[in-house]
């Protein structure tokens, strides 16, 4: 058929290119020629094998024959098959198992079908196996291992950039407190930061001293607890959201539009 | 519902006997010329004897059963049977028997129990009043034929007279026959003729625990039976204490237990799992010969190459052992042991072991390497050590891909116990396990899968078929086999006309159940006489029943393959097997020239013989026997279509990247290397699809894809076949034959 195509094109080309010394009418049938040349089979095939041998993928019989046979053994019956259609006639369903109900055992697989192919006593697992499986196993321990420290360092990561982010906002927080106290007028507050240089500079020293020798119960506290102390009482006193960035008129303001009391809740 | 059938039962049993039981007797009165010295003895009521009265006949002056008098030979067995562990329960056993229908009973080797127990009923059952026998199973033909020698011996009758016996292709039985043993299958057989075993008034199935196809189907059978037929006694006998299973089976059937003769055995195991097992075995023969006592060593391999090659380097070691120290080492006697050796070779493991070299010396030592044979059907005496590796091969049946090999798998836990109790025979004994105590518990299963779950079930879905069971589903078996193992049977049998669509017997299907063989080979058998053929058919079916013919010995295997050559026929190994046979019976059986051919010339008689049995069985059902004109160039290739007419569901199609495939499973096969066809045919019928180290067909033949289609259009059905290129190949042959009958 190829050939038969290939000729009937090269007519065609002979009708239509009058002058037969230039060079494109030899180059044409050059090509031509090429193309109209049968592929055979064994042409394709002898191409197909030197392709998988250059790229390694040969198999050798034994391997072909091991796979049709492995994928032969995996696959049940199917519910077109004649002797399935009859079984089914007899009141069989697919996943049943025969005989009567007290039958000792029952069985819905056939036996499984293993080649045993060296002389290795019992107890002593193919080495192949043994190997592919130890490999397979070690992989996995390298990956679950890697997967670990990279949980392990994401949620270092994860901590200190909080942690970071907590110390900040709990100094803007506290900061912040002094400045709105100090506003409404009120003159002293556990929240704000003892001002060391300040005091040490304008007071005499004595309360300073005193401050420093009795931490107060806020002093005591978690960062974290701290600056809950804090917004809470930014935000009853002042309407002030440290996150927002701003004080609301009303309480009723602050509830409606602040998203929430927490950095996170302003994340989103 | 069992306590209320019970008293029926009896009732029942008891109606039958006075009825059949009393005019017989009056009927031996008269006629009996015996009456003289019977008068003298107990009466014999069937059902209500001693051990005592039975003890009373066989000590007497003539024969119960033949009325002559007894041979001193007779008596001197007797002194000897008297002696068997199972004597002792005689009277234990004929209570049991008179109170229950059916009762299980536990012997080990050594027991006496297969020669015994059926002679127990014998006495008490007096079949031959009734005009009945009883019938004694065993899985092996060789078993039933030894042990009925032997019993005829003992109840001091000619063989085939009352105590005969029934195998395939071979009865040797008489009308006066009371006593019967016969292969499981044999039963099976008669049963569908006989479908409530009616000629028998007791069934023992010896050797239960072997768990046979035809000993499970059997087991089936006869439950359903004794409903039916309350007057039939049954005995299940097996050898190990797995007893539990078939009380249970057979609603809780009462359980006797024989004990054996043996002595204790010593257990070994290995620290740690063996490399090799082969050289670990060869190993600890040479350290049993040099450091223990003397006494015969039993070593259990897998197959005839594993055997030859063990035995070889067990001789080379001791060999240079004695060499190096003569005073201390004795001689050995290395003698293998597997089922294709002749029976000449085979009885050489009875040998004595060698004397010592000089007066004095060091014992000599018997060394038998045997395959699984020696595990239960033969008894060596005289072994006081086995080796046991943990490997045995086992038939193992796949109906995904229809493969059926005998493949090498690890034994399971009661057969260690079994081998390891070869050893105790006839002393105390050792077994050296090749194994951990570890792995015996761990990677040993408990039981061996009995047959009914590793083979293919197609002969015995016709044969229930044709005992009228329809209900396949929910067939009380012991073990179910898997569901797809019965639809394969289903399907063969659909596909060969056996069975019509709702799974009913055709008249096709009640022909084939005729004939002890393979579906396909009855297919194939009743298609030839449309081929005229038949008469070939035959001979190739006879080739094919026959242990293989020809005999490749390692050290001559080019001149083997030579004389192999002479009869090969280019176009298949069935057409060899043709010319092989052909030529056996023109040389009319000659021993020599089958010597000199590397004819086995016990398989080709063998062969010679089934062929005899089955023309019997074609003659009775009015088949023709014919064949084509030898010189009619049709002669061979009506042969080939008349086997493609049974095995049209064996084929393998030659792809064009040169390997076969095998037709819808798609399995990639190899031609076995046995095979005679040297050209590769594109299409090729076979006889087996086998695993060793490959996937192998063996027993190939070259068919054309147009047969295909015209001898089985159902199953070459090209809408509902897989893709591939088989497919293709077979369309393009159907368009081409339809193209031609459009011009005709």
């Amino acid at each position: 058929m190829t050939s038969f195509r290939g000729l009937g094109a090269a007519k065609v080309d002979d009708e239509e290119v009058e002058d037969y010394m230039s060079d494109a009418l030899l180059a044409g049938i050059s090509s031509q020629e090429s193309r109209s040349a049968p592929v055979t089979y064994t042409k394709r095939r002898a191409e197909k094998l030197r392709r998988q041998k250059e790229s390694g993928t040969v198999k050798p019989l034994k391997e072909i024959e091991r796979e049709s046979r492995e994928r032969g053994l995996q696959s049940q019956l199917p519910e077109e098959n004649k002797g399935f259609q009859m079984l089914a006639k007899m009141g069989y369903k697919k996943g049943m198992s025969l005989g009567t109900t007290h039958a000792s055992e029952s069985r819905v697989e056939p036996i499984t079908v293993t080649l045993k192919q060296d002389r290795q006593g019992i107890g002593l697992a193919d080495p192949l196996a043994v190997k592919r499986q130890r490999s397979e196993e070690q992989q996995r321990a390298l990956e679950h291992e890697q997967e670990e420290a990279r949980q392990d360092y994401r949620m270092l990561m994860n901590k200190r950039f909080a942690e970071k982010r907590l110390m900040a906002d709990l100094r803007k927080a506290r900061l912040q407190c002094e400045h709105l106290d100090r506003a409404k007028g009120i003159e002293r507050n556990e929240f704000w930061f003892p001002e060391k240089r300040q005091t040490s500079v304008d007071d005499n020293g004595n309360p300073l001293e005193e401050e420093e020798e009795v931490p107060t119960e806020f002093d005591l506290m978690e960062p974290s607890l701290q600056l809950m102390a804090v917004t809470i009482y930014l935000r009853t006193l002042h309407y002030y959201c440290l996150w927002c960035g701003e004080a609301y008129p009303t309480a009723e303001d602050l509830d409606n539009t602040c998203p929430g009391d927490t950095a996170e809740s302003h994340d989103v | 519902m069992g306590g209320e059938d019970r008293p029926r039962k009896k009732i029942r049993v008891d109606q039958s006997k006075d009825k059949k039981a009393t005019p017989a007797g009056n009927g031996t009165d008269a006629a009996n010329p015996y009456l003289a010295h019977r008068n003298k003895l107990p009466t014999l009521v069937p059902h209500k004897t001693t051990s005592e009265q039975a003890e009373a006949y066989e000590d007497a002056e003539n024969n119960l059963f033949t009325g002559r008098p007894f041979t001193p030979k007779y008596r001197e067995i007797l002194k000897k049977r008297r002696n068997l562990p199972v004597h002792k329960q005689r009277d234990e056993f004929l209570e049991l028997v008179h109170n229950n229908q059916v009762i299980i009973l536990v012997g080990e080797t050594g027991s006496g129990k297969t020669t015994q127990i059926p002679q127990f009923l014998v006495y008490d059952e007096q079949p031959q009043m009734k005009g009945k026998l009883i019938a004694c199973t065993q899985p092996r033909r060789v078993a039933a034929m030894s042990v009925a020698k032997r019993v005829a011996e003992e109840l001091d009758v000619s063989l085939g007279e009352e105590v005969g016996y029934s195998i395939r292709f071979e009865d040797c039985t008489s009308p006066r026959t009371v006593l019967k043993y016969m292969t499981d299958g044999m039963l099976l057989r008669e049963a569908m003729h006989d479908p409530l075993l009616e000629r028998y008034s007791a069934v023992v199935l010896d050797e239960a625990h072997e768990r046979t196809l035809s000993t499970d189907i059997l087991m089936g059978l006869i439950k359903e039976i004794c409903k039916r037929r309350t007057d039939l006694k049954v005995v299940v006998m097996s050898a190990t204490l797995d007893a539990g299973k078939f009380q249970k089976y057979f609603n809780d059937a009462p359980l006797l237990v024989v004990p054996g003769r043996t002595f204790p055995v010593e257990i070994y195991y290995t620290p740690e799992p063996e490399r090799d097992y082969l050289e670990a075995a060869v190993r600890t023969v040479i350290q049993i010969h040099t450091c223990e006592e003397p006494g015969d060593i039993l070593v259990f391999l897998t197959g005839e190459e594993e055997i030859e090659d063990a035995c070889r380097k067990i001789r080379a070691e001791i060999d240079s052992i004695i060499q190096a120290s003569p005073q201390t080492v004795g001689d050995v006697k290395v003698v293998a042991l597997y089922s294709s050796l002749p029976p000449a070779q085979q009885q050489r493991i009875f040998d004595d072991p060698p004397p010592p070299r000089f007066p004095g010396g060091p014992a000599g030592r018997k060394i038998v390497v045997s395959t699984n044979i020696a595990e239960t059907s033969l008894t060596i005496d005289g072994i006081v050590y086995v080796i046991d590796p943990g490997f045995s091969k086992q038939k193992v049946y796949n109906p995904r891909i229809r493969v059926e090999s005998l493949l090498v798998s690890p034994i399971s836990r009661a057969s260690a116990q079994q081998r390891s109790g070869r050893a105790g025979r006839t002393r105390p004994g050792k077994c050296f396990r090749l194994y951990t105590e570890k792995a015996f518990l761990k990677d040993l299963q408990e039981q061996t899968y009995p047959e009914i779950l590793r083979c293919n079930l197609g002969t015995v879905v016709l044969q229930l078929k044709k005992l009228g069971i329809d209900d396949l589903v929910h067939f009380d078996f012991m073990d179910p086999p898997a569901p797809e193992t019965l639809m394969r049977a289903l399907e063969l049998l659909n596909y060969l006309e056996a069975l019509d669509d709702d799974g009913n017997l055709t008249t096709v299907g009640e022909q084939m159940a005729d004939f002890p063989l393979d579906p396909q080979f009855c297919k194939a058998l009743l298609s030839s006489p449309k081929y005229k053929c038949s008469n070939e058919i035959l001979s190739i079916i006879a080739m094919l029943s026959a242990p293989n013919c020809f005999i490749r010995p390692n050290d001559q295997r080019r001149q083997a393959d030579e004389a192999k050559s002479q009869f090969t026929h280019q176009d298949g190994d069935h057409l060899t097997l043709l010319n092989v046979f052909h030529a056996y019976k023109s040389k009319e059986g000659d021993q020599s020239w089958c010597y000199q051919n590397y004819l086995n010339q016990r398989s080709l008689k063998n062969a010679d013989n089934v062929r005899t049995q089955l023309v019997r069985i074609m003659e009775r059902r009015g088949l023709e026997l014919v064949s084509t004109p030898f010189e009619s160039k049709k002669y061979y290739e009506n042969i080939r279509m008349a086997l493609t007419a049974g095995f049209f569901m064996q084929v393998a199609h030659l792809e064009r990247t040169g390997h076969y495939l095998t037709s819808k499973d798609n399995q990639v096969v190899q031609l076995h290397p046995s095979c005679g066809l040297d050209n590769k045919p594109e299409w090729v019928i076979y006889n087996e699809f086998v695993l060793t180290t490959k996937n192998y067909i063996r027993t190939c033949t070259s068919v054309r894809g147009e047969w295909l289609l015209e001898v089985a259009p159902a199953y070459y059905d090209l809408e509902n076949f897989p893709k591939c290129e088989a497919r293709r190949v077979l369309e393009r042959i159907a368009t081409k034959n339809s193209q031609q009958k459009k011009r005709r």
